[in-house]
Parts: C-alpha cells; sequence; structure tokens
C-alpha cells in the first residue's frame, strides 16, 4: 500500500454554534497534515450551505484565497483544490488560477475540477443554476487546450476564449495534473477523456459498497474509451472519524470510516480492491488537533499493510 | 509626511516568479513602504506580442500570508472579472488571511483586449460596475443581500464567515457617472497617473472633476481619502512599459531620492492620503534603492 496517496480536505467552513476557523488555525493544519504524511492538502470550492436558514448556514473561506496562501506557507505537501467549480469563475481565468498556484507552490498544485452543483449556494451568489454538466463540458473545452497547449480558441453556447493564451506557466508547464471530478455517465465520460484522477465521493456511506457501482460504471467507460485504466489515477473521498476523537461536525452523518486502527486500516487497504490510488480524508470531526495525529498513525499503517 | 507610500508589484514589465515576487514584497515591508498593490488582469496585446499576469488574487492571498505588516491590495480589481458576490468573498478571505491589512480597489476593468478574449461584456461597464459595488458594499458591511439587477440577480445572499469590519474600499475611477454613483459611499478614491498627466498640475485639474462630484451629489469632498498612482523612474529604467501602448506614458518622476522626495511633498500638499508608486525598473534593487526617499520624509 506504500503507492497509496493520501489527502486531507481541509474543512475551512465556519460551522453553527462553533468558532468560524481563522486563518491562522487553517495555516496550523497544514503544518500539521504535512508533519502528519498527508500527501496533499485539498481545499474545498464551496460558498454556503443552507443559505436560507440562520440555523444550519454553515459559510466558507475563499477556496483560491486560501490555496494560494497554503501554496505560499508549505514546502512539501501538494496543494489541490477539490475541487473548483466550473459554475464558479470564467474558465480562461479558472486555468490561470492553476498556472499561479502551480507557480506559488513551486510545482506541488493538484488542480481538481468539477462541475459543480446547482442549488440555493449558487442562486445566493448569482450563478447559472440549469445545464450544469453542459457548461461544465464548454469549459473543459476550453480549460483542457489552455492546460496542455497553453492556449485556446472556441466559441461554445456558454463560455468563450478568442485566440486566448494561458501566459506565464509555472513550474509544471503544461503538465499540472487535472483531476476531474465524476458521478454520473457524462461527468465520467470527460473525466475518462480529459483527467489524470478521477473523483468521486458519496454523502450515504464512506464504504467500500457504496463505491462499487460507480466503479463498475467507470470501467465500462474505459474499456469503451480505448483507455488504459492504469493511466488514470482513482481518488475517493471519504469521512473519517479517528479512534478516541470524538465525531463532530458537518460530515458526520454520512456513516463515516470508524472503529479501532486495525477496523479501519483493514477497511481502507479494501479500497484497492477497486482500483482506487488515492484516498481523500475528510474529517468527521471539528478537533483537528486531535484528528490529525490520530490519522498520522493510521496513514502508516495502511502505508505499512 | 504624513502621506502613504506604496508600490505596485510587476505585472507584463519582464517575467518575474513567484520567489521574486515574495522578495519584492517583502523588501518594500522592511524597508518601510506602506502598501503593496497588484494589478488585475489576465492579458495584454501589444504591437502583436502578447504577455500576460499571474491571477490576482491568487497572488494577493500569497503575498498577505508571506507578509506581515504591510497593507495589500488590487489596483484595481476588476469587476467584470469575478461574480461580484464571489469577489466579496475573496476579499473577506484575504483580509483574513492577512490579519486585515486588505484595501480592495475596484474598478470596471478598461482593456477592451482582454476582455473579448476571455468573453467578458465590454459594453455598459458603468451600469454593470454600479449592480457589482451595490453588491460588493453591501456583503462587505452588512453580509447579506437579496438583489434583482439589470445584470446581477442574488437571492438571499450570505457573505459567512463574515468579512471583517472596515475593510477600506477605493474606487478607480475617473468618469462622471461612476464618481457620482460611488463617492457617496467610499472610504478611497483612486486616479492611475496617465490620467492626469503625472503632474501636479494635472492632479490639480483632475480633483476639480472629483470636487465637481461631490458637489453634485453633496458629498464633503474631504470626507474621503484620495490616492494616486505615480510613474517613478529608477536607475536602469527600461522606459515604454508594456501596459503603456494604451496611452502614451507621460515623464516619469525622476531624479536621486531627495528630489523624488521633494516631489512627494508636492503631490501631498494637494491632499493626497496615498500614492501608489509604479516604477520603472520593479526590482528588488529598485525598491530598495527608493526606501532611500524615507530618509527626506522624516520617516
Amino acid at each position: 500500500m506504500a503507492d497509496m496517496e493520501f489527502g486531507f480536505f481541509a474543512q475551512i467552513l465556519a460551522p453553527p454554534g462553533a468558532p468560524v476557523p481563522r486563518w491562522r488555525d487553517v495555516r496550523g493544519w497544514l503544518h500539521a497534515t504535512e508533519a502528519a504524511g498527508f500527501d496533499t492538502f485539498w481545499v474545498p470550492d464551496e460558498l454556503v450551505w443552507q443559505v436560507k436558514d440562520p440555523e444550519k448556514r454553515i459559510g466558507w473561506w475563499e477556496c483560491v484565497a486560501i490555496a494560494g496562501a497554503a501554496a505560499a506557507e508549505s514546502s512539501s505537501i501538494e496543494i489541490g483544490t477539490w475541487v473548483l467549480s466550473a459554475l464558479h469563475r470564467n474558465p480562461g481565468l479558472t486555468a490561470k488560477v492553476a498556472a499561479t498556484l502551480d507557480e506559488i507552490a513551486g510545482g506541488r498544485f493538484v488542480f481538481g475540477f468539477g462541475s459543480g452543483h446547482a442549488g440555493p449556494q449558487g442562486e445566493a451568489f448569482g450563478f447559472p443554476h440549469d445545464k450544469t454538466v453542459s457548461r461544465y463540458e464548454d469549459a473543459l473545452k476550453i480549460i483542457v487546450p489552455l492546460l496542455r497547449q497553453g492556449e485556446v480558441d472556441y466559441k461554445g453556447e456558454y463560455h468563450t476564449a478568442v485566440n486566448q493564451p494561458l501566459t506565464p506557466l509555472g513550474p509544471s508547464g503544461t503538465k499540472i495534473p487535472l483531476m476531474l471530478g465524476g458521478h454520473g455517465p457524462r461527468t465520467m465520460g470527460l473525466a475518462v477523456e480529459y483527467a489524470d484522477i478521477w473523483s468521486a465521493y458519496t454523502t450515504t456511506s464512506a464504504y467500500p459498497s457504496a463505491f462499487e457501482d460507480m466503479t463498475t460504471q467507470l470501467e465500462r467507460i474505459l474499456e469503451e474509451s480505448g483507455r488504459d485504466p492504469g493511466s488514470l489515477g482513482r481518488s475517493i473521498g471519504i469521512p473519517i472519524a479517528a479512534p478516541g476523537v470524538d465525531p463532530a461536525g458537518p460530515f458526520v452523518d454520512m456513516d463515516p470510516i470508524r472503529g479501532s486502527l486495525d477496523e479501519i486500516v483493514e477497511t481502507l487497504v479494501s479500497f484497492t480492491d477497486l482500483g482506487v490510488t488515492r484516498l481523500e480524508f475528510v474529517p468527521a470531526s471539528i478537533d483537528l488537533d486531535a484528528w490529525i495525529p490520530a490519522m498520522a498513525e493510521i496513514l502508516q499503517a495502511v502505508r505499512e499493510a | 509626511m504624513t502621506m502613504r507610500i506604496g508600490v505596485q508589484l510587476p505585472e507584463v514589465e519582464r517575467p518575474v516568479r513567484w520567489a521574486e515576487m515574495r522578495e519584492i514584497a517583502l523588501v518594500a515591508e522592511d524597508t518601510g513602504f506602506d502598501s503593496l498593490w497588484v494589478g488585475d488582469h489576465l492579458l495584454y496585446r501589444n504591437d502583436g506580442r502578447t504577455t500576460g499576469p499571474w491571477e490576482a488574487w491568487s497572488m494577493l492571498a500569497a503575498l498577505g500570508e508571506a507578509t506581515s505588516r504591510i497593507d495589500i491590495g488590487p489596483l484595481v480589481a476588476a469587476t467584470s472579472f469575478h461574480a461580484p458576490a464571489m469577489l466579496a468573498k475573496k476579499a473577506a478571505t484575504v483580509d483574513e488571511i492577512s490579519g486585515g491589512r486588505l484595501i480592495l480597489g475596484l474598478g470596471a476593468g478598461w482593456n477592451e483586449t482582454e476582455f473579448n478574449a476571455y468573453g467578458f461584456p465590454f459594453d455598459r461597464r458603468a451600469s454593470r460596475f454600479e449592480e457589482a459595488f451595490h453588491i460588493i458594499r453591501t456583503l462587505l458591511t452588512e453580509g447579506s443581500i437579496d438583489f434583482d439587477g439589470k445584470f446581477y440577480t442574488l437571492r438571499d445572499c450570505e457573505l459567512v464567515p463574515r468579512a471583517r469590519k472596515g475593510i477600506p474600499i477605493m474606487i478607480g475611477s475617473h468618469g462622471p457617472r461612476v464618481l457620482r454613483m460611488t463617492l457617496p459611499y467610499v472610504d478611497r478614491w483612486n486616479g492611475w497617473y496617465s490620467w492626469f498627466g503625472n503632474t501636479t498640475e494635472g492632479l490639480a485639474a483632475m480633483f476639480e472633476g472629483v470636487d465637481s462630484a461631490c458637489a453634485d451629489i453633496g458629498r464633503d469632498p474631504g470626507s474621503f481619502e484620495r490616492s494616486v498612482s505615480l510613474l517613478i523612474e529608477a536607475p536602469g529604467a527600461v522606459g515604454n512599459v508594456e501596459r503603456a501602448s494604451r496611452w502614451r506614458d507621460p515623464a516619469a518622476i525622476s531624479g536621486d531620492t531627495e528630489e523624488i522626495a521633494a516631489q512627494l511633498r508636492e503631490f501631498e500638499d494637494l491632499g493626497l492620503a496615498e500614492v501608489q508608486l509604479v516604477v520603472d525598473p520593479i526590482t528588488v534593487d529598485s525598491v530598495e534603492w527608493l526606501s532611500g526617499i524615507f530618509e527626506y520624509l522624516g520617516r
């Protein structure tokens, strides 16, 4: 299991009734996860959940800013976006963000991108809420050529790029790793077509059985496309409650991975049966000072398994 | 001298990596400059050559983390490039990262080439800016907005986590319409050196326009701060700054640091609270050299 990569989901959110994490707290998580052996520090692109209910409202710090600061402040851990939403920014500008984050991170940036979700948070911020996947497809027709060729000229139904270059480029040049989210056949197809890593998560359960159907579908699409399955990384995002750390926070009701150290390690190792190459850990806890060191033990045990 | 003195970081004058950007920022902070500014652009096309800067908000966040005391801000953030509520959230987040040192400069944008390349509408910029400014200002000061406009519609928007109270909002515009709509609300007004020829005479004339807009709307012309960028020549100047092809750059303020300090005093006498120095060349060395002005300014 030495090759499995492990990511940390930075929950840069203000849960109702709990203190807002300050940047110094997030910076603390960055250093702690770097020391604990996480490979990637993931920054989510969310705005505000349950916007209409003041009791349940969850606000988020902005993804690109947090990623920029994290890139500047870290030295060995990868910084990634999990995932930038196609709804939230102009695609050409998004590609420029990726190149800039790659530069600031000294080549340690993983560009996670996805369609985003229509819903109240989008409406609150003024984003379109229809044709999400079509908009995403259009955005990719701009972003992928910019990333891989440094230029694009594309006039689509939702997005336009006229004779647009991507300059300057960071140290990764045209090789920034691209991770694309996909749960349905269309978005999975786009991941198979364009991505270095496919990304998924569920909100119903973190256990491997929850990902079986998705995996079958992905493998069918891979076969139809003729792409070598080994060439596409598989990243699964899962809430996890570390042993000895109180489960809490917005992800605690998603059937997080839990149990004793041995039970957890066994479950995580079994993800390899699904061809998973990366596990992104979403804390089912708000006490990260305890959760991160507890996870260090788990990561080490899984690597040695 | 009480006038604050800031420095604009490199943009497309030459390729600049993050390491050098960071170094210039830290030298500016260490030698006593009050603020650091990052342009908000996506690309320039001049004489068949295309150049581009790094993306402004990720860069500002990185600078906010790398520095500790100096103010930072976009000069100025183009409201066309992001949804206004998203821009407000970026501002709140960079302000948090920097520990409360953000100055939010805003403008409508002017470089038609990049608007066309990225598919941003270039028409009706004043009207679009009016709505964007209203949304951003409301979210930063009140935290929520429900807005149904011509260009933007936001349903029950909440900016959470809330922005720190008191993030200065600075408008970079000299259009009479934009002045009239924003002056009732702004903390600071900003002018670009080419609008007034980089001279005190030109600035005095420009200020008459600002004063007159104030009279139109009934705002006390002394109730907000005024700042301008100034073009400064340092040793090793290369001239013809890339972006200057849109207009011929006026003559830079030049001389040794004592002479430059004297000219800055003349600008201060017109009522400026701050200047952002656009230095040619912009390097670690030129910033260090320029910090020599502080000796003559009693700082």
